[in-house]
């Protein structure tokens, strides 16, 4: 519970609504809150790779490609200047390799994306909502056997 | 821009041209603000107002991404600095759509860990009211200063396009279209300026490509012929297709065009608008899809603009479009005023018709975007939590929220007015430098690293504006020669006119040197910082696979 929270209202800070108050909703425990046993999530870790390894080629290629048109911009003027087909010169058809570049390594991005995380994220996300939703019903139940044992 | 000097280029234009367009802005105005209405919140539900529900689907949603990325700005600038500087105007434009490759990488985890405001990315790792505080200053540093630069040269635009040349008519033109813009986002809320934003995409798309052929045509579909006359009627044939030191008076020097290219790839697809735009998706993956077709539409425009700065070079002539504007805002107008046999025929007439028409929506469409995410920001950050920390019921912060828009749009047309006359074209790039410097680190950090944390958050967000404010107040763009807001007076102290080169960096730093502060002094014992409150574990499944988010 955050200190400016009061007892019996929801945790301030991200995730609680916006409109309070409203119907609470069963759900995950918010991310506020004492620290959590560290139990771990199955598979986030793999996840996280993957998501980073998809990151990094995306903004490798981009930023390498961009910053060496923008070097050779600054350092070799005459190089980019030489007429290849007519008028268009060297520098023109780099910046439009550029952005055919950007356009096929996001679209490359988004399809292996959409393949190699989508699924595990839906997987470990499914999981977690089972688990929480299990949690609630069992913390539901010893509640109710509470009230029982006290008649 | 000087109106005078417009119509004297536009010699054709006559009453008719301002009849036409005067129609088409009436009819354009009437059957947009019907549509608003219309598809408008029926209810007082903040998921309806801010993300209308998030029920457009990824085309939908990608359309109104590219309309938000696409501003007046950016448009008639882009079009400008191309016809004025050849290779480096190009090398921009890349820059422009590159841009959204920046956003690609981020749209998903935004859109799993975000509801609606920067605000609710920041309190990922950073809880409280200061953090929200912070996104909301972030936001209007980013809002206002575009806004005002939008609704200046919109109101400028409109009165020449009308035939109006006093500085009068210029001001009433402001304050009309921000009463207009203020119309859309109360009427509309998110789902109303998203249905401005496709409509604006179409039509801007269909116009600019029949422009662009047009001017292909004009050069017997030769690119080289184009780029021949380009180079001629540019004014500076032997070096206006190669990389130069001189950019307009942008930039100058090859560190200045560098970092000015960095600020665009860096700062362009992170203003505070497009974020929210991220949040009204479904989930992660659409978000992802719509910035990939957002980036597949913006390439589109980025090479009809190309074509058509070329075409303005070689058509109207540099020296006529730098005595209109010295930025060559006028260039877009300016060429299609001498195509198809110019406004005295019914085709030229159309065709200049219809371009004044993309200007006048697409002003309309990001002025409304920026207002509903800067009132969103005032009302759901500020008030709902940092006020009222988060207890305000749903219908209450709607209408906080139509307040805030209402607040917002009179602030922008009084600024937008009292800047009528001065050069505030630096604003642009200075919004797009403080959303390089304040909002990105800030996000990056939030996503992606465990150890960041409120007083991290908090350096990098207010060290990040302040300094591109600072260094952008003493720069050459604002003062000390011609074409900056104050010629006459000289404080231009640093040398550096592309800021971002320094506080996009810098603001990495503070980010990470107040983390390490503010964990030091949480293990001390100060219990400034609440990161030990936050589960590391819970922010990160959140951020990777959406869940427990809406």
């Amino acid at each position: 519970m955050h200190p400016t929270s009061h007892p019996g209202e929801p945790p301030y800070g991200f995730g609680e609504p916006s409109g309070w108050p409203r119907p609470a909703r069963p759900g995950p425990p918010s991310t506020l809150g004492p620290p959590p046993e560290k139990t771990g999530t199955p598979g986030l870790d793999g996840l996280r790779r993957r998501v980073t390894r998809l990151d990094r080629s995306l903004i490798t290629v981009n930023a390498v490609c961009f910053a060496a048109l923008v070097l050779l911009a600054g350092a070799a003027p005459g190089l980019l200047a030489t007429e290849i087909v007519g008028r268009v010169n060297l520098g023109l058809l780099l910046c439009a390799a550029l952005g055919v570049v950007s356009l096929c390594t996001s679209i490359r991005y988004d399809r292996r994306y959409s393949r190699e995380v989508d699924p595990e994220a839906d997987r470990i996300r499914t999981r977690h909502e089972e688990r929480a939703a299990a949690t609630a019903t069992a913390a539901e139940e010893r509640a109710a056997a509470r009230r029982w044992s006290g008649w | 821009m000087s109106p005078l000097l417009l119509a004297d280029a536009v010699p054709a234009a006559g009453q008719s041209t301002h009849t036409a367009v005067l129609i088409a802005f009436l009819v354009f105005v009437c059957v947009t603000l019907l549509l608003c209405v219309m598809v408008g919140p029926d209810k007082d539900e903040v998921a309806d107002f801010y993300t209308a529900n998030r029920t457009l689907t990824p085309l939908q949603n990608g359309l109104a991404l590219s309309g938000d990325y696409i501003s007046a700005a950016t448009m008639l600038g882009t079009t400008g600095i191309i016809a004025l500087s050849g290779f480096n105007g190009i090398m921009l434009d890349v820059s422009t759509a590159l841009a959204l490759s920046t956003l690609l990488v981020l749209a998903g985890p935004l859109r799993n860990a975000g509801r609606y405001t920067l605000g609710d990315i920041f309190a990922l790792r950073a809880p409280g009211r200061a953090p929200r505080v912070a996104a909301s200053v972030a936001t209007l540093a980013v809002s206002v200063p575009f806004l005002v630069v939008q609704l200046s040269g919109a109101g400028a635009a409109t009165a020449m396009l009308l035939g109006l040349t006093s500085a009068g008519a210029q001001q009433i033109c402001i304050v009309l279209i921000g009463v207009l813009m203020v119309a859309y986002t109360l009427a509309g809320g998110m789902k109303g300026t998203s249905l401005m934003q496709i409509a604006k995409v179409v039509l801007t798309t269909v116009t600019l490509a029949i422009t662009t052929l047009c001017v292909l045509a004009r050069f017997h579909w030769s690119p080289s012929e184009l780029l021949s006359a380009a180079a001629q009627g540019s004014g500076h044939p032997a070096d206006y297709l190669r990389s130069t030191s001189q950019f307009g008076v942008t930039a100058s020097g090859p560190l200045n065009i560098a970092g000015l290219h960095l600020t665009v790839v860096l700062g362009a697809a992170c203003m505070p608008h497009m974020i929210m735009r991220i949040n009204a998706t479904s989930d992660g993956a659409t978000a992802r899809r719509s910035t990939r077709y957002a980036l597949g539409t913006v390439g589109i425009y980025s090479v009809l603009l190309a074509v058509l700065g070329l075409g303005a070079a070689a058509l109207v002539g540099g020296q006529t479009i730098s005595a209109v504007n010295p930025n060559g805002q006028a260039s877009l107008l300016l060429l299609a005023g001498t195509l198809a046999g110019g406004p005295s025929t019914t085709a030229g007439l159309s065709l200049t018709t219809a371009v004044a028409c993309t200007v006048f929506v697409t002003v309309l469409a990001v002025v409304a975007g920026i207002t509903l995410s800067a009132a969103a920001s005032l009302a759901h950050d500020i008030h709902a939590h940092a006020v009222r920390r988060g207890r305000l019921t749903e219908a209450k912060e709607v209408r906080t929220v139509r307040w805030a828009a209402l607040l917002f749009g009179i602030v922008g047309i009084l600024l937008a007015v009292e800047a009528q006359g001065y050069n505030v074209q630096f604003l642009s790039m200075l919004a797009v430098a403080v959303a390089a410097s304040a909002v990105l680190p800030a996000l990056v950090c939030s996503l992606f690293w465990r150890g960041y944390n409120r007083t991290g958050l908090l350096w990098s967000v207010y060290g990040g504006a302040a300094l591109t404010i600072g260094l952008q107040l003493i720069s050459p763009t604002v003062s000390g020669g011609p074409g900056t807001l104050f010629p006459t007076h000289d404080f231009a102290w640093s040398p550096l006119q592309s800021v971002g080169l320094v506080s996009i960096p810098a603001s990495f730093l503070l980010g990470w040197a107040g983390s390490v502060r503010g964990r030091r002094r949480a293990e001390a014992g100060n219990g400034v910082d609440q990161d030990d409150r936050i589960d590391q574990e819970a922010v990160e499944l959140r951020v990777l696979t959406g869940a427990d988010a809406d």
